[in-house]
């Protein structure tokens, strides 16, 4: 018997074979392969559940700041948070503090599924203010009465004017300088209620089953040239947000949605919630001509508390155009309907030619953008249509005018800050001793402080005569203001004389605003006067002549028309340009810009 | 000693052939099949973290910038790069008129890398950050809007719209993902 025959006598089961150790091997990397597939699955399911979340919890979040801005408006300011409230598959909590006057900074948190054992949070940090922001964008800002420099004046900044600029006797601008195309002083087209015939329409919110989103205001011009600004007669209900205006052609009797020939936008920040004409300028001036129908077209979306009122004339006095209105006028085919009144607005088209002239080594080393350049130095770019005696380090013939800039303070602002001043206090008399604070409130009578007075401001401050500083005077904002900025309002004339400051609470970005209302251009005086060296502040003179001599050192100009002599700096602070004034208008609660933050 | 005949060689040879054959092929698709499923997986847990960086720095930018540094970029801001401004953080709270920019790009060295590069201000808290946010990038485009829906330039959008596109390839198997977003900027 051999060796095979007796295995099969002792193990008649055993058979010899590999396949079998193949299969299990490869049944084995199979089930392998397959956990790992399961696994990763796994983990891929719970990344995509957790980027759910994570948006959730960001969602939450922002509703949790929705919910403390409305409660904040609807207490007045004294809402303090809430600890977890439930909304959907998670939950947020708000905080709520108060880092000065003014301002308040909201902290929610968003949470999935619940504060108690969340798996995902995410907070996010705001700061609201009940206040107004104004952008000082410029160093120096001129209206149509144009800016004069000379004997060494210089801005350190860049400089817009709607007027004329004229330097000379080795001036310097060290950043850009703008002149607009001339605007007329008058109106060409205009349409003014007057009482008993004017009347509110309402516009971005459903009204009685209307959806009356779009407005727009048909006119004629009397002449062929650019429309340089417009200015319309509205008010605000709630926050509606700012308001892309356009100008488009005529198409049927309703505007031509795609005839678009001009867009700018109106800051909502310089409407309040009464009547006041706000000025629209827009990013370049359209050409109209005479005769031709045009549209002044305003595009909202709906909200039932944020929205507008405009103006109107009941009695339809303005026989060159119509109002209409609609609910999309970008529609396949928007359906417009007719107003049924004319709504209060103005137009001005191009006036004079505009120029920068410069003599004895004035400079402008940025770009210089005018109609017309004479004798300039410019270290930057030269843009003109007409230039004489210029040497520049780049030339751009032919560039179009630069369109003209509206005040960054509308007439409803300071309107707005006096009725807020009215209601603090009212104040008679005369002042002309020093104290320690003054404001807020309103003095019916002539402020003058000299002789290293310091005198602490809480705004806002209204002073119905003139106000008087000389002699090493100082006026600063109350410290609590933070980074927030105050304004002082002068109907009268302002006289600087003698190293007198305008200063801020001492915070960055914080600034007191000295504003006249004196209105120098019908009687050619004075409307703030600015002498004998060491002045230092921010001064704003929207229909006034601002005079500033002698080795004054100002942080920001803004008024209808600027001179600069002996060696006067205006040393312009970036600031500026999103200054926040928190005793403005409005009075409702709005996320600060800029402040957002996701934690 | 007796020995296999040919005929039990040559039938288990063929047993063996063919089952060996359906082994292997069970062995090659299930490698496959998990080389590919691993493709997806890697993709989706990328798209989802790389959206979730980017998602965020948008909304806390205060613009898109043209590019970093902007006086003289070496970023430019385009369809393919995204260079965002955002304000430079405190210790508590925002430093007012300082900004920091992160920028979005591909690695110069390998278009597969999404880069997310933060260049703080010297006074911001934030930290400088070089981090690779995908290695499986086979696209990436930017479209800027307004808040109409317009299309504009990058630095007057308030809208970012963002498409994403990871292309996972193992061999001759791959698989590919797609994302898009459209995210509003909270501080403009």
């Amino acid at each position: 018997m051999n060796k095979r025959q007796l295995n099969k006598s002792f193990c008649p089961t055993i058979e010899s074979g590999q396949i079998l150790i193949l299969g299990v091997i490869v049944i084995g990397l199979v089930l392998v392969n397959t956990l790992v597939i399961i696994g990763g699955s796994q983990i891929y399911s719970n990344n995509a559940k957790y980027s759910v979340e994570e948006t959730q919890a960001t969602n939450l979040a922002e509703a949790g700041v929705d919910k403390a801005l409305a409660s904040l408006n609807a207490t007045g300011g004294s809402y303090n948070g809430d600890s977890e409230i439930q909304l959907g598959e998670g939950s947020y909590s708000v905080t709520v503090t108060t880092p000065d006057v003014g301002t308040k900074v909201i902290e929610a948190t968003g949470y999935i599924p619940s504060k108690a054992e969340p798996k995902v949070t995410r907070t996010i940090k705001v700061s609201a203010s009940k206040g107004l922001g104004v952008s000082f964008n410029y160093g120096v800002q001129v209206g149509e009465g144009g800016l004069q420099m000379s004997n060494g004046a210089r801005v350190n900044g860049s400089i817009y004017s709607n007027g004329n600029v004229s330097m000379s006797n080795n001036s310097i601008v060290t950043g850009d300088a703008y002149v607009a195309g001339g605007v007329a002083p008058a109106p060409d087209q205009e349409s003014v209620c007057t009482t008993p015939s004017c009347t509110d329409f309402v516009f971005g919110k459903n009204v009685a089953g209307n959806d009356q989103l779009d407005v727009a205001q048909s006119f004629k011009p009397s002449v062929s040239d650019y429309l340089n600004k417009i200015s319309l007669n509205l008010k605000k209900v709630g926050s509606p947000p700012d308001i892309t205006v356009r100008i488009t052609k005529d198409k049927n009797g309703s505007p031509d949605k795609n005839n678009v020939i001009a867009s700018g936008t109106l800051p909502a920040s310089l409407v309040t919630g009464n009547y006041g004409f706000v000025e629209v300028t827009f990013t370049s001036s359209p050409q109209v001509n005479s005769g031709n129908t045009y549209w002044i077209l305003l595009d909202t979306t709906s909200n039932a508390t944020n929205y507008w009122s405009w103006s109107a004339d009941s009695s339809q006095g303005y026989t060159r155009g119509a109002a209409k209105w609609s609910a999309n006028w970008q529609a396949t085919t928007p359906i417009w309907n007719s107003t049924l009144v004319d709504l209060d607005f103005k137009t001005f088209m191009g006036g004079t030619r505009t120029n920068i002239t410069g003599t004895n080594g004035s400079t402008v080393q940025g770009d210089a953008h005018a109609n017309t350049l004479n004798s300039l130095l410019i270290n930057g770019g030269a843009y003109y249509q007409t230039a004489n005696g210029i040497s520049a380090g780049n030339y751009y013939p032919g560039s179009a005018d630069p369109p003209a800039k509206a005040m960054p303070v509308s007439d409803a602002n300071i309107q707005a800050w006096k009725d807020a001043a009215t209601a603090a206090g009212v104040y008679t008399g005369n002042i002309s001793s020093c104290r320690t604070t003054l404001g807020p409130g309103k003095y019916v009578g002539n402020v003058t402080f000299t002789n290293n007075c310091m005198v602490t401001i809480k705004d806002p401050v209204w002073i119905t005569g003139y106000l008087n500083l000389s002699n090493n005077v100082v006026l600063n904002l109350d410290s609590s203001y933070g980074a927030s900025s105050g304004v002082i309002v002068v109907d009268g004339v302002i006289t600087l004389s003698n190293s007198c400051r305008l200063l801020g609470s001492g915070t960055a970005g914080s600034y007191l605003l000295t504003l006249t209302t004196y209105d120098s251009r019908t009687n050619g005086s004075t409307a703030v006067s600015v002498a004998n060296s060491g002045n230092q502040g921010v001064l704003y003179a929207p229909y006034g002549m601002v005079v500033i001599s002698n080795n004054n050192h100002m942080t920001e100009l803004t008024a209808w028309k600027i001179n600069l002599s002996n060696n006067v700096v205006v040393d312009y602070d970036t600031g500026l340009a999103s200054s926040f004034f928190s005793s403005g208008p409005s009075g409702s609660f709005s996320i600060i810009k800029g402040s957002y933050q996701e934690k | 000693m007796k020995g296999f005949s040919l005929l039990e060689v040559i039938i288990v040879s063929a047993i063996g052939l063919v089952v060996g054959t359906f082994l292997i092929s069970i062995l090659v698709n299930s490698n496959g099949f998990f080389f590919k499923q691993g493709a997806v997986i890697n993709e989706g847990v990328n798209i989802n973290d790389t959206m979730d960086n980017l998602t965020s720095m948008i909304r806390q930018a205060s613009a898109v910038a043209t590019g970093y540094p902007e006086a003289t970029p070496s970023f430019v801001t385009s369809s393919h790069v995204l260079v965002l401004k955002l304000a430079s953080e405190g210790p508590t709270e925002i430093i007012p008129d300082t900004y920091d920019y992160v920028v979005f790009s591909t690695d110069p060295t390998n278009p597969n890398i999404l880069r997310m590069q933060i260049f703080p201000d010297p006074q911001s808290s934030r930290k400088s950050t070089n981090q690779v946010l995908t290695t499986l990038l086979d696209n990436v485009q930017y479209k800027f809007y307004d808040k109409n829906g317009n299309q504009v330039t990058p630095v007057s959008a308030s809208v970012v719209e963002v498409s994403l596109t990871v292309l996972a390839q193992t061999g001759q198997v791959s698989s590919q993902r797609t994302s898009k977003v459209s995210v509003t900027l909270r501080n403009m």
